[in-house]
C-alpha cells in the first residue's frame, strides 16, 4: 500500500494485493471539516492462481508530472494509476 | 509479537509515521503499533496496540466491523489516517481485496475507527470517513 501527497489536504492511496491481483486507488480529502474517502479506480483480481501473484505497487512518476503507481504482475506491468484517476493497462503481451 | 499471542508473524506491509515515532506493521490476521521511541527520544519498539480482522472472546479489538476473517496486505498512514487492506474472509471466498479507513491519534493512544469498504465480488462504491473519539473504552 502507497500514499502519495498530492495537496496538503489531498493524498491518494493505493492498495494493491499480492494474493488476488486487485488494485484499488482511494482519493483522502481532508479539506473539509470532516475528511472523506472516495474510491477513484478499481482493477480487478485474477481468477485463476497463475493470474494472481505477484502484485506490487511501485513509486514513479506519470508523465504528467503527478504521482503514480505501478503495479506489475509476474514482473510485468499491468497498471498505471496516476494522480488524476487515469488507469492504463498495457495490452496483454 | 503481541502479548495476546495470537497475531501471525508473517509480516506483509509496514508503514512508519510522519514523525517516526510509530510504525504500523501489518501481519496476518491483524496488525500491531509500535512505539519506536519514547517522548523522551529514547529507543522503544514498544507494541502498544494490536488490532486482529476477527472478532472473538480470545482476540478482542478487531478493526473495521470485526466480520471479516481476511489478511492482512497493506498498510498505510498519512497525517492523522490510517488505511488498511485485507483480504478474504468467510463471507468472501473470492479474492476481493478490502480497505478500511480510520483516523488514529498520534500523540496519545491511536483509535480503532474504521468504516469498511469492499471491492471484488460486490460492486464497490464509496469508502466512508472515519472520526476521531476518545478512547477510554479499550485502554
Amino acid at each position: 500500500m502507497r500514499v502519495f501527497e498530492v495537496t496538503g489536504t489531498i493524498a491518494r492511496i493505493y492498495a494493491a494485493s499480492s494474493s488476488s491481483g486487485a488494485v484499488l486507488e482511494f482519493e483522502l480529502d481532508t479539506s473539509g471539516t470532516s475528511p472523506t474517502c472516495t474510491l477513484l479506480s478499481h482493477v480487478p483480481g485474477g481468477t485463476h492462481f497463475s493470474q494472481v501473484s505477484d502484485v506490487r505497487p511501485y513509486d514513479v512518476w506519470h508523465s504528467s508530472g503527478l504521482p503514480a503507481v505501478l503495479v506489475s504482475r509476474y514482473r510485468q506491468p499491468i497498471a498505471v494509476l496516476a494522480a488524476d484517476g487515469m488507469i492504463d493497462l498495457p495490452e496483454e503481451p | 509479537m503481541d502479548s495476546a499471542g495470537q497475531l501471525r508473524a508473517d509480516v506483509y506491509d509496514v508503514s512508519i509515521s510522519t514523525d517516526a515515532r510509530w510504525a504500523f506493521v501489518g501481519c496476518g490476521n491483524g496488525f500491531v503499533v509500535v512505539e519506536l521511541h519514547g517522548a523522551n527520544g529514547d529507543p522503544s519498539f514498544d507494541v502498544v496496540d494490536t488490532f486482529y480482522t476477527v472478532w472473538t472472546s480470545q482476540v478482542p479489538n478487531p478493526f473495521g466491523n470485526g466480520q471479516f476473517y481476511g489478511k492482512v496486505e497493506g498498510i498505510a498512514q498519512t497525517g492523522n489516517h490510517l488505511f488498511v487492506s485485507v483480504i478474504g474472509g468467510p463471507n468472501d471466498p473470492s479474492p476481493g481485496l478490502l480497505a478500511w479507513f480510520g483516523s488514529i491519534r498520534l500523540q496519545e493512544r491511536w483509535e480503532n475507527v474504521s468504516a469498511p469498504s469492499r471491492a471484488g465480488s460486490d460492486p464497490f462504491s464509496t469508502c466512508r470517513s472515519g472520526r476521531a473519539v476518545p478512547c477510554e473504552s479499550s485502554k
